[in-house]
């Protein structure tokens, strides 16, 4: 029997490098602080790294999303005598009063599509992002975690519900309620994607 | 729209937000990418040792085969040499043993009339 090849330590990076910024946006999404949520992702790294590093790279995706989640928990066990749900540090979070501030202003864009935009078809769709994050942000933890492993990181039902640890019916559960959750918050406010 | 649509544009929102992240995120993530590298404990283990076998199959194997042979030659000598010796002394014992274990006296066996009383009293 052939053993699978070991990640090189270039594989490894290369994986990580293409997960790094989806994991700080899914930790985001959970602790709604920036710092937070590099420290859950470095940790998760560091575990996958260390305890999962030799593992053949077609299993990395669902170990690293099950490392993070955990971690995820991890951090909300550690500060459950904080109110969360009332901490808004984020970059993508309003520091003023304005109702109508847009935090993605503040970020740079690195997508030379959105450059050819115009500042008004920009705006919208900084608004419409924004709005996604917030509702996305709302959903129930469970909800969330399955809704974006299965539709951001495409992992499909059997490893959402091996990262997630539930069966693989719950998994179809939550995605299929967060999804309506969603689309019935961004009906409301009147969004078409 | 169908949910498979409406995902489909989530995604794509949402990956436009991940490219987007501040450039001091974007830093302190590649920090924290050099640092699990360089933690790659189990991975780094398990080269070393496959190491180990790839230098013994391909360097060490190869040149001393002529050298393992003349060995193996001379161990299978030197077994069959210590076997014989070995099956010698369990004869001389089974011999011994059946002398010993006789009613006969030993001396019986060096008288010479004996010998001839032997061979007039046996029968036809």
């Amino acid at each position: 029997m052939r053993i699978p090849p070991l990640p090189s330590r270039l594989e490894l990076s290369d994986f990580l490098a293409s997960v790094e910024k989806r994991a700080f946006k899914q930790a985001l999404f959970a602790v709604r602080n920036d710092e937070s949520a590099l420290d859950i992702v470095q940790d998760a790294m560091l575990k996958l790294a260390e305890k999962y590093g030799d593992k053949p790279l077609e299993e990395l995706p669902m170990l690293f999303q099950r490392i993070l989640q955990n971690v995820i928990r991890d951090h909300f066990r550690r500060q459950k005598v904080r109110s969360m749900w009332t901490t808004l540090l984020s970059a993508f979070s309003p520091s003023s009063d304005e109702e109508d501030y847009d935090p993605l202003e503040t970020l740079e864009s690195a997508d030379s599509e959105h450059k050819s935009e115009s500042p008004q078809a920009q705006l919208e769709q900084h608004q419409t992002l924004s709005v996604i994050e917030r509702e996305i942000e709302k959903l129930p933890a469970r909800q969330r975690e399955a809704f974006l492993m299965r539709y951001w990181e495409e992992m499909d039902i059997a490893e959402t519900a091996a990262a997630m640890g539930c069966s693989e019916g719950s998994v179809k559960t939550h995605c299929s309620r967060a999804t309506h959750t969603l689309a019935a918050a961004l009906a409301a406010k009147g969004i078409t994607l | 729209m169908n949910e498979q649509e409406f995902q489909r544009r989530i995604r794509q929102h949402l990956n436009a937000s991940a490219w987007n992240i501040p450039p001091s995120a974007s830093s302190r993530l590649h920090e924290a990418r050099q640092k699990a590298l360089g933690r790659q404990k189990a991975a780094v283990r398990g080269l070393s040792l496959a190491g180990v076998g790839q230098m013994l199959t391909e360097h060490v194997l190869p040149r001393g085969k002529t050298t393992i042979a003349m060995v193996l030659v001379i161990a299978a000598a030197l077994g069959s040499v210590l076997l014989g010796q070995f099956q010698h002394t369990a004869d001389l014992e089974e011999v011994d043993s059946a002398l010993l274990a006789d009613d006969l006296p030993i001396d019986a066996y060096l008288d010479r009339g004996f010998d001839a009383w032997v061979q007039n009293d046996s029968p036809e």
